[in-house]
């Protein structure tokens, strides 16, 4: 697991700040973000993921990234972002592409992962013959195959009745015992962050400056 | 069978018994007045097998299927280029449209008439019309197909360092293949009728499906005239049929 910070990152969208000099410190276990919409908090997340640049710095267990965040990250966005046009086995095997080169290897991991989570019987759907349960738990399996140390998790289970959402959470921290990740966890609501049970971290409306302490 | 499918195949069946009735309704109809102009759905068989007996038939479909083959290869290869580069950059959009506009407002005849007037070879003046009216289709269809690839998925390809080239394979390519089979129905048979009208206009086109339709216009021979436009219809719709099953192995996530 890995001890991230940020230091004075500012971030905006032309007249809209989003960042303004603001630090943190996140604790290398569960970290739980809580804000109201529009906060900055996926960005934030993207900014981990290399997927915006950013002003500042972060720093991932003393490595110190400027600009622009180029660390392998595993995501689980609000949506499930499933290829529709590939099986379940198809989107595990696609995004293990770049981190494992030997087919054979993929096979056995993303097998051994689907029996893990329940949806070996469900390996060769589509993402549309899937409910909304079963489309996360197949982001999650893909979170959790590509190495890397850390998790970022966008309102993942947004959207989920109450009992699913259980069973994700429930195999959330199956997967998560055996390999554990710092993780990043982005969500609105308060049953799931007392249930995660990680550091909490209230952004409050942007722009977001200054240090915040859990 | 699903269900579906089933009702699928009843209504099919019961389209083309209607048509096939209305065509011998009015070719009755028409018997009973005049000299025959059109001919019974029987006559037009016999005729039909005649040309095949004579051999003439399959070359007059190779040489105009010929044409129209080279003009939606070249209509694809632009579509798709100007397509990438219009989806990439605004501009080129904006300077593109008047040029795709005008293209499909341009009566085909018109401009057939001063192909004539340029070129020789009739090769050429078909395959050019034909090339002018398919390419505002597929560059549509593959400019809608740019536009429509998901950035959420490439968003999360990113995210896993996934190579270029398999982003294309991966999300690209699969994303734009009913966009692309569509585009494609709709220009073999655009193309194949563009291309008929062509080779009726453009003579000395000889042993094509046009040139023996404006033959038989001229003995008059209108059983013969009947029997190689059945033919023209009978080329488009297996070669929809054929695209269309291509399309339904090459997307499996569809049928399901």
């Amino acid at each position: 697991m890995k001890k991230i910070s940020i230091q004075n990152l500012n971030k905006d969208f032309g007249d809209t700040v989003v960042f303004k000099d603001f630090s943190c410190s996140f604790d290398n276990g569960i970290n739980i973000i809580m804000g109201p919409s529009g906060s900055g908090k996926t960005t934030l997340l993207n900014a981990f993921a290399g997927l915006e640049d950013y002003g500042g710095l972060i720093e991932i267990d003393g490595i110190k990234y400027q600009n622009k965040c180029d660390i392998l990250v595993s995501y689980m966005f609000q949506e499930h972002r499933l290829i529709v046009q590939k099986t379940v086995f198809q989107n595990l095997d696609f995004a293990l592409f770049s981190s494992i080169k030997d087919k054979a290897e993929r096979k056995d991991r993303i097998d051994t992962m689907l029996e893990a989570i329940g949806l070996t019987e469900a390996k060769s759907l589509y993402p549309r013959q899937l409910s909304g349960g079963m489309a996360q738990r197949a982001a999650l399996a893909r979170a959790f195959l590509f190495k890397s140390d850390i998790l970022l998790m966008d309102e993942p289970f947004k959207g989920l009745d109450s009992d699913t959402k259980e069973t994700v959470i429930d195999i959330f921290f199956k997967l998560w015992e055996k390999d554990k990740r710092t993780v990043l966890f982005v969500t609105h609501d308060e049953y799931e962050a007392k249930r995660l049970g990680g550091v909490i971290y209230n952004f409050p409306n942007k722009p977001i400056s200054g240090i915040i302490i859990s | 069978m699903q269900k579906k499918t089933l009702k699928k195949i009843i209504f099919f069946t019961l389209s083309i018994i209607t048509i096939i009735s209305l065509w011998w309704i009015f070719s009755s109809v028409q018997s009973l007045r005049t000299s025959r102009v059109i001919p019974s759905p029987w006559q037009t068989i016999i005729r039909i097998s005649q040309e095949i007996q004579e051999g003439m038939l399959f070359s007059s479909i190779f040489r105009t299927l010929l044409k129209v083959l080279t003009a939606v290869l070249i209509s694809f290869i632009l579509g798709f280029l100007i397509a990438l580069l219009a989806s990439f950059n605004q501009n080129i959009r904006h300077f593109i449209t008047p040029f795709v506009t005008i293209i499909r407002a341009v009566p085909t005849i018109g401009v057939i008439l001063v192909l004539i007037v340029i070129f020789r070879s009739s090769f050429l003046i078909a395959v050019i019309i034909a090339s002018i009216m398919i390419f505002p289709m597929l560059y549509e269809n593959f400019y809608t197909a740019f536009k429509e690839v998901d950035k959420n998925i490439l968003q999360m390809a990113r995210v896993h360092k996934i190579p270029k080239l398999k982003q294309v394979l991966g999300v690209y390519v699969p994303s734009m293949l009913p966009h692309i089979f569509s585009g494609l129905i709709q220009s073999v048979g655009m193309g194949l009728k563009v291309v008929i009208a062509a080779e009726i206009m453009a003579i000395p086109f000889r042993g094509t499906l046009g040139s023996n339709m404006f033959g038989a216009s001229q003995y008059p021979d209108f059983e013969l005239l009947f029997a190689y436009i059945v033919v023209a219809i009978a080329v488009s719709f297996l070669i929809e049929g054929g695209l269309r099953l291509l399309a339904k192995l090459t997307m499996p996530w569809k049928k399901r």
